[in-house]
């Protein structure tokens, strides 16, 4: 994963800009256009890459030294859990599966019918996992209320690094006995959700 | 059937939270950049795209980055993820405009005061060009 470059004069800034420019113009598509450029805040939380494979998320990893990130997708899915159990309106932060339906509705849309696209391929997202100030502050009182100052952070970017990160079983919790397989019947083309239910 | 069985797809554990009591997991939210393709299907949109572009060209990457927020959103990212994204601070349609925007910055003594600021509760970084 990139990380982003700081400049601190305009000087830096139009250097960045001449050579968007020059590479723009090798490019026969962008010969007569000019650059324009779109401006975003920047959110102070944890960058994540999201790795889904036939729809399915299977590894969320951190930026980390921008090679190598660390594995935090156990802990997204409790997260995303948790947050879906106390929204009303918003389905999840993250999707842990997308259907097949959803993919075809997305991606045709923007293609021509004879390049109609049948089902999800590997794709990555890239986003920021943040906290608002307000949640970080309700989380900080109920820790100390709950005689947890330990779990107590210092930021909300902080709480968002640490919450990730999470390795001790205080807050990880032990894996239970229910565990859920997803299976794909090759011949009928027929998907299968299989839950085995242990208890 | 176990010879049907021919791709094991995902295998979850679902774990149990065991937080001590009164304390609920906080609401994390999510900021979504980017979705990357795999490189044929990019190439794919993108002549797609390249074909069906009208007259102002330089808009094609502001139309596909649109484009790949709207397919985020059908598959089921929030729209507070969505939103967030797509919440600009401006559009220029030259350095000399972006460079204005972050002089005009630089020069607001109350924007500079509320470093770092936050948009609807989140923070917000700035760079160091306008902490300066």
């Amino acid at each position: 994963m990139l990380s982003l470059n700081s400049v601190y004069t305009i000087a830096d800034l139009q250097a960045w800009h001449e050579s968007n420019a020059r590479r723009l113009r090798s490019n026969d598509a962008f010969s007569t256009g000019s650059v324009r450029y779109c401006i975003e805040p920047k959110y102070d939380g944890v960058a994540i890459s999201l790795r889904y494979e036939n729809g399915v998320l299977v590894k969320a990893v951190t930026r980390g030294d921008g090679t190598v990130g660390e594995d935090v997708t156990s802990m997204l899915h409790i997260l995303a859990r948790a947050t879906s159990a106390r929204t009303d309106d918003i389905p999840t932060v993250v999707p842990l599966e997308i259907s097949p339906e959803q993919w075809r509705s997305a991606i045709n849309s923007s293609l021509p019918a004879s390049a109609a696209v049948d089902k999800p391929c590997t794709f990555e997202v890239r986003a920021e996992v943040v906290m608002s100030k307000t949640e970080f502050q309700l989380w900080n009182d109920a820790c100390t209320a709950a005689g947890a100052d330990g779990l107590r952070f210092a930021n909300a970017r902080n709480a968002v690094a640490g919450l990730l990160r999470r390795k001790d079983e205080a807050l990880r919790g032990k894996p239970c006995e229910i565990r859920t397989a997803v299976l794909w019947l090759q011949h009928s083309r027929v998907s299968l959700l299989f839950i085995h239910d242990s208890h | 059937m176990a010879a049907a069985l021919t791709r094991f797809i995902a295998f979850y554990p679902r774990l149990a939270l065991d937080l001590p009591a009164g304390l609920q997991l906080p609401r994390l939210s999510v900021n979504v950049y980017t979705l990357y393709l795999e490189p044929e299907l990019e190439r794919l949109l993108l002549d797609t795209a390249v074909d069906q572009r009208s007259d102002d060209e330089s808009s094609l990457g502001l139309h596909l980055h649109s484009a790949r927020m709207r397919w985020l959103q059908q598959f089921g990212f929030s729209r507070d993820a969505i939103a967030m994204s797509t919440r600009v601070g401006g559009m220029f349609n030259s350095i000399d405009k972006v460079t204005a925007q972050i002089d005009r910055c630089v020069k607001d003594e109350a924007l500079r005061a509320s470093l770092p600021f936050e948009i609807d509760g989140f923070v917000v970084k700035v760079c160091h060009a306008c902490q300066r």
